[in-house]
This record gives structure tokens, sequence and C-alpha cells, in this order.
């Protein structure tokens, strides 16, 4: 028996040391990567989730969209100055309100060779509908009429802004219709044999660990070409192991900086953070249509009792900005016009007293997540010196929009990260028609301003529309702004290329050393 | 005894049945919208009703229960709610990292924590005794993820020796995890080894085996370590069992793609399936880990043998 576990002991050991040096072995390959010898080399991105899936149409977050944007191509794209440009198509028309001609670029080509026709298009877009995750981008598209290879014409079923927007969303990313239905008429999923037109071919996902995409050397824009040999998205679903990856040389980059990380990547000389300014914010919304906050002094009084500055120091070690907005400062649809409201608890009193409660008042806010904890926290100390009393609820984050939703809650704490389309943001949050008007706000004037924003094809009245919204929620004082985070993203100093979307949406193939 | 183990294999299927029922109803009667889990916070109404329709959850929830339980009569445990790929297939691409990791964080500590035992309880109150005591209870007491934070910072950030987490390194991505995985389960097996041992050397016979002039490392090994095994096979077995029920944290630290992590984002997204399939691997495993560590009990000790007959 003693023989036998000493020479288990020592097995263990024997292999621990081996294991240890094939280690280091892999650490020195890892750090000479990062050190600017292999250029075109295979970049490493640590990100903080795993895939849903891999096929654009069966997932609607962000993480699989950084994979799903480099295998497929889209319609149409973004370019920095916040403006739809042509990806796959070269040009489009308005003939009409309801009515749009697109002409595709020529000898586009898939990753098998197959060149790229209007049928593949018509395709995408009619399978698009049916999927229950993105399905209602394009719920404007009556019908896809094929006018030859490269010509095809949209005809929606009433007008809207929103057409091209959804065509930039991952989810309308466009497939090859021969390799779907081959793949689909031998019982195989879409997702399992990802093939696109984009700058990166397939080669593997393993759950939970990785997924690794190739250069497509016929890529079709030769100024958005990889300029590395592939991509590999590492999954750490630890803040501090993501950020221990990255000082170790295991990944060149990462896309989501944890707050509490930020500083110490700044401090460090071998990192670089990249920061711009997002679409994402973090505020405290009232129930509108229920007491005390139907009552709009009130929350104008919250508003003015809410000391911002404190709120971004404690949440976020001062990584945030107070932010007096209702909409992210790059989000397209950001106007700066809101009625604000500056830190003042006599003036919090002054409005209190007049909404005849001059002896206080008590309400709950719910919230479903430790930052926004600490965030309530410090609001909670402030409200206590005007005699407002608030309790803090936290729960599971289902449990938190089924009662937002249901209307149950007085106020609550949460965030917004606009997308590309305004629409997606204004009617959802802020109008009756909305599913995330968790203020239970019903303003028809709102609404109407809405509707023509998202029909008009003039951009004067757009605009308009928009801004008038603002004034009118923010002085309805609907939520209290609090912060907005900029997109942060770590890299190895050495590595060029880096690019930071102020939507999120980065783009990977300029990455090389 | 193959009747004993066939019988044993057959109470599995009311198991499996009464696992599935409680897991189904519990999570069918928490509250929280599954569609909303998700799909997130921005989901627009058309794509939550669309989902909801699709997943089947606006039909009560007997029928989704018996239609749940029609296709695992099919060997199906259906499709996850948040990807949409058999949950068989999701769980079983995670299965084998978390059998390996489990697997050498039981064999680091068997291969540590027995031997100690034996040596805390063959000299007991001795300082070796003591420090071995200590580092027991300071083993339980660790928390794990403290513990592997500490081994990462140590051995990857400073050292550069091992890598920090993922498993695409071979061996060498297994032995944080598995120093990390195996210290808690070490220091348990160590303190029931002690006192089993303890218990045992003071029975008459080993008083007898000593008196009879047998080598005192022979009556350890020979007489004392056999009868003293039953309960720390009892403690390895109950340890690997919820082992391979995913080690959440360490997973979670070490960005180990199994199966811990999987169930913990589940529960998350309300995926009902994939938390379904999950616990009924489980109760499969640790039931058949529980069935090993009787059948080994009989080969440990022959009075247990003939019970089983």
């Amino acid at each position: 028996m003693k023989k036998l576990l000493s020479m288990l002991l020592a097995l263990t050991l024997c292999a621990g040391m081996l294991a240890g040096c094939s280690g280091s072995k892999n650490n020195t390959s890892s750090s000479s990567d990062t050190s600017g010898e292999s250029k075109g080399s295979v970049i490493k991105v640590g990100v903080s989730s795993d895939i849903t899936s891999l096929d654009p149409q069966n997932h609607n977050d962000t993480t699989s969209a950084y994979m799903t944007r480099h295998i497929y191509s889209n319609l149409v794209t973004l370019n920095d100055d916040n403006e739809f440009v042509g990806d796959l198509a070269e040009s489009w028309e308005y003939v009409d309100d309801v009515t749009v001609n697109f002409t595709l670029k020529e000898g586009v080509k898939f990753h098998n060779g197959d060149v790229l026709t209007s049928e593949d298009v018509k395709y995408t877009l009619e399978r698009l509908a049916t999927s229950s995750k993105v399905g209602h981008l394009t719920k404007m598209i009556e019908s896809i009429e094929v006018v030859d290879d490269t010509h095809f014409t949209i005809h929606m079923n009433t007008p809207s802004n929103a057409l091209v927007s959804s065509l930039f969303h991952s989810g309308a990313g466009i497939l090859n219709k021969a390799h779907c239905e081959a793949l689909e008429a031998a019982g195989k999923e879409v997702a399992s044999e990802p093939m696109g037109t984009g700058p990166y071919k397939f080669v593997s996902w393993t759950p939970g660990t990785n997924c690794v995409l190739e250069k497509f050397d016929d890529y079709f824009d030769e100024s958005r070409k990889a300029q590395n040999d592939g991509i590999e998205m590492k999954i750490y679903l630890e803040d501090s192991a993501r950020t221990i990856a990255l000082e170790t040389g295991e990944i060149d980059i990462m896309l989501k900086v944890p707050s509490t990380d930020a500083q110490k990547i700044r401090d460090n000389a071998n990192l670089e953070l990249s920061q711009v300014p997002s679409t994402w914010i973090e505020y405290m919304g009232f129930n509108t249509s229920k007491a005390p906050f139907d009552n709009k002094l009130v929350r104008q009084a919250i508003n003015y009792a809410v000391d911002k500055a404190s709120v971004v120091a404690v949440a976020t070690e001062n990584e945030g900005k107070p932010f007096d907005n209702y909409i992210g400062s790059a989000a397209i649809g950001y106007y700066d016009v809101v009625t604000k409201y500056d830190y003042n608890l006599e003036k919090a009193k002054e409005l209190l007293k007049e909404a005849g409660y001059e002896n206080g008042l008590e309400f709950t806010a719910i919230l479903a997540s430790d930052t926004r904890s600490k965030s309530a926290t410090v609001i909670q100390a402030t409200l206590a010196e005007i005699g407002v009393t608030m309790k803090i609820e936290q729960m599971e984050a289902s449990t938190f929009y089924e009662e937002c939703g249901n209307g149950t809650q007085q106020a609550y704490f949460a965030g917004w990260i606009a997308n590309a389309e305004p629409d997606n943001t204004y009617r959802a949050l802020w109008t009756t028609e909305g599913g995330n008007n968790y203020s239970h706000y019903a303003n028809d004037k709102v609404l109407e301003l809405v509707n023509i924003a998202s029909t008009s094809r003039d951009k004067a009245e757009v605009d308009a529309s928009y801004e008038e919204v603002l004034k009118i929620i923010s002085d309805d004082a609907i939520w209290a702004p609090l912060y907005t985070l900029d997109n942060q993203i770590a890299y190895n100093k050495d590595l060029k290329g880096v690019h930071n979307s102020p939507i999120g949406m980065h783009n990977l193939y300029a990455l090389h050393y | 005894m193959y009747k004993y183990i066939a019988k044993r294999l057959l109470m599995l299927i009311p198991v499996i049945i009464g696992v599935s029922f409680l897991v189904f109803f519990i999570m069918a009667m928490a509250p929280g919208d599954t569609a909303k889990a998700i799909l997130g916070e921005d989901a627009p109404v058309e794509s939550l009703e669309a989902l909801r329709e699709e997943l089947g959850l606006n039909d009560p929830i007997p029928v989704r229960y018996v239609n749940y339980m029609k296709g695992m009569l099919r060997g199906d445990l259906g499709k996850s709610y948040k990807s949409g790929r058999p949950v068989f297939n999701e769980i079983m691409e995670r299965f084998p990292a978390t059998l390996e990791l489990s697997f050498w964080g039981m064999v680091f500590a068997i291969v540590l924590s027995i031997p100690i035992g034996i040596i805390s309880a063959t000299r007991q109150y001795s300082l070796t005794d003591s420090v071995s005591m200590i580092f027991a209870l300071l083993g339980v007491a660790t928390p794990n993820f403290w513990l592997g934070l500490m081994l990462i910072i140590v051995f990857s950030l400073h050292l550069g020796w091992l890598p920090s987490g993922g498993n695409t390194d071979g061996f060498a991505s297994l032995i944080l995890p598995v120093i990390t995985l195996g210290t808690g389960c070490m220091a348990n097996i160590t303190r029931t080894t002690r006192s089993s041992m303890l218990e045992v050397i003071r029975q008459d016979y080993i008083r007898t085996a000593k008196a009879k002039g047998v080598s005192k490392n022979k009556v350890i090994n020979k007489h004392a370590l056999k009868n003293a095994l039953i309960p720390v096979v009892t403690v390895i077995g109950l340890q690997f069992g919820s082992l391979l029920g995913g080690a959440v944290l360490t997973e979670s630290v070490f960005s180990w793609p199994g199966i811990g992590t999987y169930l913990v984002n589940s529960i998350k997204a309300k995926d009902t399936n994939a938390v379904l399939g999950c616990v009924i691997i489980f109760s499969i495993c640790f039931s058949i880990v529980n069935l090993i560590v009787d059948i080994l009990y009989a080969y440990i000790d022959p009075r247990i043998k003939s019970k089983y007959e």
C-alpha cells in the first residue's frame, strides 16, 4: 500500500512538473505572439459570455453578433459618422414611401465560392421574418421582388425609417440560399456550418471555450480585408480572469472592461485602454401611473435630490460620467435638449412641499444588479435628507422585468443601450406601444411625435420630432438619468487597428501586430 | 450481486421521474418571464410573444410537462430555449470537461489526503497531526474562488508558469483548477480518514495483532486501513458525485467550459429544458456513483457483500 501511494505521489508530482513546463512553453509562445514578431497571426479576443448561436437569425446578443458580423455581411453598414452606407448593397433608392430599389455589388463571393445574388437576399429576409428572436426587425417588409441577379425591390406595408437600420442588424446578415437549403434538407442546423460573405470563414466553435475564424482571401472589399490570419474568441466568464488573461498575454484584446479593472489597465505599461462615448445610460425610473410618482412635482423633486457625482464615484469607481439625457450621447437620436436638474436639496424640498409631501414620503425601488444597488444606496442617503424614505428591494432579473412590465413597482433602477435605430428607443421606452415602457408613461403627444419621426423622410422633421419628445419627457421627469459609461476596450500596446465602436459593434478585421 | 445492481439501476426510473417533476414545476412556478430572460431587457414585445409561442410557454403547465415527458420517453431532452440546440448535445459538449476536472480533483485529493489522514491518526496529538489538521481546517474554510484567484495571481500573473484559464493548453490548464477544487475535498477526506482510523486502531483486534508482534506498518496498512475505509469511501463518493454536478465557482474563475456554469446560466435564463436536462444527468451520475460506492463496500467488507446476495 505504502509503495503504491509513494508511486502515485511521485507520478502526480512528475505530471505536475511536466505540465508546468509545457504551460511555461505555451506562455512564452503566447508572449512572442504579443510582442509584435508574428504579424498577421491569429488574434485572441477575450469576451465575457458565450455565443448563443452562429445562425444570425437565432440570436439577439452582442457576443454572438461579434462573430456572426465577421462571418456574414449585411446589405448596409454604419460608418463612424453614424451614417448608413452600402455593404453588400451598391446603392438603394426610394421609389415612393413604401418601395425601395436595391442594387447589389457585383461578383461578391460566399466562402464556398458561390456568387451572391438577389435570390440569396430574398431567401434571407423571408427566413428572417419567421424568426422568433429577430423577426420583428423587418415587420415593415411586405414582399421582396427579385428583378435580376443584382437588383431587387423591397415593398413595405407601411412607411418606415427603420428599414435601413434593420438591414444593418446582425440578424439581417445575408445567408447563402443554396447552402442553407442543403443543410436543412440534410436535417442540419444553419448554425452548424455558418457561411456568409464576410471577411472571415468559420473554423470551429467549442461551447464555453472558444470560437475560431480564419481569414477569407476572396472577401469582396479590399479596404476591409482581414489584416490578421484569423480571430480566436475566448470566453472568460469571470471579469478578473479576463483581465489577468490580458495581462499574461493569453489574449491580445478584451472587448468589455470591468470598471474595477480600468485603472489597473491604464497603469500597466504593456496595455492600452481605448474609450469612446457609448449609447449606454443608467437611470432611476418612476412608475408614472402609481402614487407618489403619478405626480410630476414629486418626480422632479427626486431628480433634484440625486447627487450624480457621488453615484458615479460609488457605483462605477469614477469610470462613469454624470448624465442628464435620456439617450446615450453616441446614439443616433441623441439631442442635447433635455431639462437638466442639478443637485439642489432646497429646490427638492420646495417641490415636495408644493406636491403636498412636506412631511416626507416613503416608497420602494426595485432593482436587479449589484452595481445598481450601489447607485440606489447613494440616492437613498441623499433622499433621507429631504425626508424621503426609499426602500431598496433587490431581486432576480426575470422577476424584476415581470414586476416592471406589470407596473407593480413604484420606482426602479435600470439601464439602456440604444441600438442603431432610434425608434427602438423612443417608441419602446416612452410610448404606450413600447414593450419597455416601465415608467408606464402615457402621453399621446409623444406617440404622435414618434410616429412622425419613424415615418417621415424629411430629416429636419425627424430631428424636430425627436427633440420635442426629449423635451417633453425630461420636463415630465419620468426618469432621473444617472450616468453614462464609455465603451472601453483594453489591448496589448503593440496591437494595431483597434476599432472601438460607440454602439459596441467592434470590427476586428484590422487588428494586427 | 448482479440482481442487486439491476435493482438499483431500475430504481433510477422513479428517481428521474420524481426529479423531473419537481424541477419542472419549480421552474414553471418561479417568478419571471422566460422570454425576457432569454431575449434581454431591450427585446420588443413582438419578439417576446413570438418566442413564447414558439417555446410553447403559452400552454398550461401540466400540458407542457406531459409534452416534455413524451419527448423524454423517446430519449429526447428537448431543445434549449436559449440557443435552440438539442439539450443533450449541449450537455455532452460540456460534460467531458466537468468529468475531467472532477476526476483529477478527486485523484489529487485522495492521493494527498489518505496518507495525511493515516499519519495524523497514528501520531495523534503530535506536531504532524496538529499541522495536518490545521491544513485540513484551512482547506475546508478557504473559499474556492479566493484560492483560485490567488493561484492565478501567483502562478499565471507573476510567475507566468501556468495558463490562467480555459482548457485549451492540455494538462497545464488542469493544474490550477484541480488544486483549487481538490483542496476542499482533500480537507474533508483527511478529516474523515483520521477519525475513522482513530476509531479502528483502538479496537481489540488491532491490539491483538500488535501483541502477536506484527509490524506497525503491517498493522496499519493491512489490518486497520481496510476497516477504516468504509466512511472514507462514502465521503469520496459523495464528494465526487457533487463535483460531477459542476464546480460552479471553480469553473467560473478558471473559465472552465463545464456543466456547472452552463446550469447556472440556464437557471438565470429560465431555460427549463436545459435545467431539467442537467438535473436529470446529475441524478443519473449521482446514483451511479452511489452504486459504485455500495459495490466497493462489498469488496472492502465481505460482511456487507453477504447482504447483497
